[in-house]
């Protein structure tokens, strides 16, 4: 099934106790298919696949 | 001396010599800001009573024949993330205003200090340091003194505005995402974003703790240099400050780049560049004799990781306010956390993930290369309430923006000195000069080389006392 962002906002606002009506809403799923977005340019470079996990970033 | 004292240099040379106290350098400063501020909104709080007592304590030494303090008599000012005793710590929050006052200083205020510096304020920005224009909804927008119609560039804008505007020689800012470097070339004065993990964050208010860097903005490469070498240190209270001894800087400026290789940067560096960037950057590299352009394959990926690692984490500190009183929200940003906070696991750790194969692939440069080169910001300092700027026939808001050519650096920490270059047309733009981990003087001998030439320079005229 393809991910659905804006059935995902609906649910996410929801279970995180986030206000769900009025004004954030649409703002709210256009910030986020941006951040969608986001990850489809990540995922653009199949480099990362061959990568070891990180996420504690220090130099 | 023949000019009253302004940059930190001249304040410690003329203070140090007796041609003036530090009473009066303060004095100075108040009444430069007095006038200038209204107009530009730079600082949000004037501590002058504080920086007239840290006078007081100066000259009282100075007459009892103590020592000279490497920073002595330099009036400073600071982005309102920092803890300044006795202040709330706003990040240009109304979220933050009814917390208590700050109990102490933040570390790197001690440090400045302690080192013989007058604190003569705090600085508006961007609320939480979530933005590149620092048009704050609750604290009003603070104005470009290049062009107060004008942006001053954010989310440090009050630090560029008030060292582009002659009001304190150095400013202390933030930088998640280029919030040190996006003022700097929109206001036209030097800045050093360190090396992640370099400087001390203790008592600062976080944004993003795997992106947040703190450092200086100054009017002189000398000032920065002077600056940055009295704010380092370790910081055992900071688990992220690096257990590294301080690399002095400013003995080092003198040695320029000769024997340097120096490459410009293309590709994602040049495409979403204008005009004006594309020629600061190509103008650095001339000067530099950067002979080479390369490219950095994955930056567009990496600028990608950086926005998503921002989004997650700053939504998540937010969180609990977001559910319990999102009214209270800078509108501007309020949207963009809730979005944030939503982030899947997965993304946020294929972010972190893909942040680590570029810093690999980048660190492969350096062994070719010393010293990159790529401008700053997209363009010169847009319009207030601008909402769209042009780049090669694209239409992009310009809030989330700013930030496209400084992000693909920081999301993997690398040290950038931003010099301001002048394109002719009364504007300034900034170029990046990144180095690799830890080489913070390299970007410093290298935006020196360009001061001296010449090319790069803060063009501030301070009237005379």
């Amino acid at each position: 099934m393809d991910f659905e962002p804006e059935q995902y906002v609906d649910a996410a606002l929801m279970l995180h106790g986030l206000p769900v009506d009025g004004v954030y809403r649409s703002e709210v799923e256009k910030q986020f298919r941006l951040l969608a977005s986001m990850m489809e340019i990540i995922d653009s470079d199949p480099v990362l696949f061959e990568t070891e996990s990180a996420v504690i970033f220090r130099l | 001396m023949s000019a009253f004292p302004f940059t930190a240099t001249e304040c410690v040379s003329a203070f140090s010599g007796g041609e003036v106290s530090a009473h009066e350098i303060t004095t100075a400063a108040l009444e430069r800001i007095a006038l200038s501020n209204p107009e530009l909104n730079a600082f949000i709080d004037v501590t002058g009573d504080r920086a007239l007592f840290e006078a007081r304590i100066l000259d009282d030494a100075r007459k009892q024949g103590q020592s000279m303090l490497p920073f002595a008599a330099v009036p400073y000012a600071v982005k309102n993330l920092f803890d300044v005793k006795g202040i709330t710590t706003l990040a240009g929050a109304k979220l933050h205003a009814k917390n208590p006052p700050a109990s102490r200083d933040a570390k790197l205020v001690e440090q400045l200090n302690t080192a013989g510096g007058m604190l003569l304020g705090t600085l508006n920005m961007d609320a939480y340091a979530y933005g590149f224009t620092t048009e704050n909804t609750h604290y009003g927008a603070t104005r470009n003194p290049r062009d107060p119609s004008r942006s001053a560039g954010g989310s440090s804008g009050g630090t560029g505005a008030a060292v582009a505007a002659g009001l304190v020689p150095i400013g202390l800012g933030s930088d998640t995402n280029g919030s040190i470097r996006v003022p700097a070339s929109l206001c036209g004065v030097f800045g050093l974003k360190p090396t992640f993990g370099r400087l001390s964050r203790t008592g600062s208010l976080p944004f993003v703790a795997s992106l947040d860097h703190l450092g200086p903005l100054a009017t002189t490469t000398e000032d920065l240099a002077l600056a940055y070498d009295v704010l380092q240190g370790v910081d055992t209270a900071d688990s992220s400050c690096a257990q590294r001894a301080p690399c002095p800087t400013l003995a080092e400026l003198a040695r320029g780049t000769e024997g340097l290789r120096i490459a410009r940067l293309t590709g994602y560096f040049d495409e979403n560049a204008g005009a004006e960037a594309r020629w600061a950057s190509q103008t650095a590299a001339k000067a530099l004799h950067a002979i080479d352009e390369v490219e950095l394959p994955g930056a567009a990926q990496a600028r990608a990781a950086a926005y998503l690692i921002t989004a997650a984490e700053s939504g998540a500190l937010y969180l609990d306010d977001l559910r319990e009183h999102p009214d209270d929200f800078e509108p501007l940003s309020r949207e963009r956390l809730i979005a944030g906070s939503l982030i899947p696991a997965a993304w946020y750790q294929r972010a972190q993930r893909y942040r680590r194969w570029y810093l690999n692939r980048v660190m492969s440069l350096f062994e070719r290369y010393d010293l990159l080169i790529a401008p700053a910001t997209p363009i010169t300092a847009p319009l207030l309430g601008q909402q769209f700027f042009s780049l090669g026939g694209r239409e992009l808001p310009t809030r989330p923006n700013m930030g496209l050519l400084t992000q693909p650096v920081s999301c993997i920490g690398l040290p950038v000195a931003v010099a301001p270059l002048w394109p002719g047309f009364g504007l300034p733009i900034g170029v990046q000069l990144i180095a690799a981990p830890w080489r913070e003087d390299l970007c410093l001998r290298a935006a020196s080389t360009l001061e001296k030439l010449g090319l790069a320079g803060s063009r501030i005229s301070v009237a005379a006392q």
